[in-house]
């Protein structure tokens, strides 16, 4: 059966978002995640041609760069259960304790050249038990002057082998915010081969991975969603099982 | 186990043609410079047929190293200051099999789309900076 690849964008300027996504649509995406889209961007996915050949969904990432734990708080409480994806792109190791235990979170980002130093044992411990995914945006590294990129290697590798070895979930996303910093699922697949030295996760966390997560969060935000566990039935339905 | 040889096919999208020269320098080059001279020597790499009209290139590699040449590939991004963008299409046990893939017209099709929008996008980022 044929792979549904998922990618992550983040286009800036919004005026690129219908070249973004025919771009994607032409390399073989099937599923598209839009970071912080603004209304106009919301706009033009209702618009898009391509909204009947890729999915699209929102995804909310919050960069903890300049905002405190507070902002960071308050933007969660607004948001959650109305975006199916939160990400989070963590700066200090304190932070991404928190929100590896913040169940509101979905997924943890790093720096590219902080990986290895931030995601710990310790984190990766949280996020197995907090169920949270780390994602690695390969865009960022193939996109870094020649003399950063071994440095960056060498931190992704070392925050995957964590993240393999406490059986931490790993989604590899293209993470561009630019056409040409695009690149077809193979290609970012064939790279993840190359970070984790096996070609069934590589390609794994580039479809089924990052599937499973949105299918459990979109029964999350659900309005017959309850409890884990427990949802609302419609009568006729119950009645139709009877 | 004995090697086998797998035929990739590689567009090239840049503001200008390509010769077949350059296509060979482009990609063996960032393979030599990912993977060194060891790596490069493994992987076998060939260019075995480049069509410039379609600016597809055929390269073939070992099959258990099909990934690095994919891998080099994302690293891509100009030559000589001029933006470059290169993707690959297919993965073929015969060069006779790639080379019908590279010509078919779905194909073409897709490239021409593609190279048409990033060069409206080129010259619209090239014109801002």
């Amino acid at each position: 059966m044929p792979r549904n690849f998922v990618d992550s964008l983040s286009p800036r300027p919004e005026s690129q978002l219908p070249a973004c996504l025919h771009t994607a649509n032409q390399l073989g995406f099937s599923e598209i995640w839009i970071s912080n889209p603004t209304k106009k961007e919301r706009k033009l996915i209702t618009q898009s041609p391509f909204t009947a050949l890729i999915r699209m969904y929102e995804r909310l990432d919050i960069g903890l760069y300049n905002e405190s734990k507070g902002k960071m708080v308050s933007i969660l409480r607004q948001r959650r259960r109305k975006i199916p994806i939160i990400a989070v792109t963590c700066l200090i190791p304190e932070l991404a304790a928190w929100s590896a235990q913040d169940n509101r979170v979905d997924i943890l980002k790093f720096p590219v050249l902080q990986t290895g130093k931030l995601m710990t044992r310790s984190i990766a411990k949280l996020m197995v038990k907090f169920r949270k995914h780390l994602e690695i945006p390969l865009s960022e590294l193939y996109s870094l002057p020649e003399r950063q990129q071994i440095s960056a290697l060498r931190q992704i590798r070392s925050a995957l082998k964590i993240a393999i070895h406490k059986n931490v979930p790993i989604l590899f996303t293209s993470g561009s915010s630019r056409v040409d910093q695009m690149r077809s699922p193979r290609e970012l697949a064939s790279l993840g081969q190359i970070l984790l030295s096996s070609s069934t996760l590589s390609l794994d966390s580039l479809s089924t991975i990052p599937h499973r997560l949105l299918k459990q969060n979109l029964i999350k935000i659900s309005l017959d969603y309850i409890a884990p566990g427990v949802s609302k039935v419609s009568l006729s339905s119950q009645l139709e099982e009877e | 186990m004995d090697e086998r040889v797998r035929y990739v096919n590689i567009r090239f999208i840049c503001p200008h043609q390509l010769q077949e020269k350059d296509a060979w320098y482009i990609v063996s080059s960032e393979v030599r410079r990912l993977f060194g001279t060891h790596g490069a020597a493994e992987i076998g790499l060939f260019l075995s047929y480049f069509d410039q009209e379609t600016q597809g290139g055929i390269f073939r590699a070992s099959h258990k190293y099909v990934h690095r040449v994919r891998t080099s590939i994302c690293f891509i991004h100009s030559r000589h200051n001029t933006p470059l963008f290169l993707f690959s299409e297919n993965v073929s046990g015969s060069l006779k099999k790639a080379k019908a893939f590279l010509l078919s017209s779905k194909h073409i099709t897709r490239y021409q789309e593609l190279r048409k929008l990033l060069n409206n996008w080129w010259e619209q980022h090239l014109n801002d900076e």
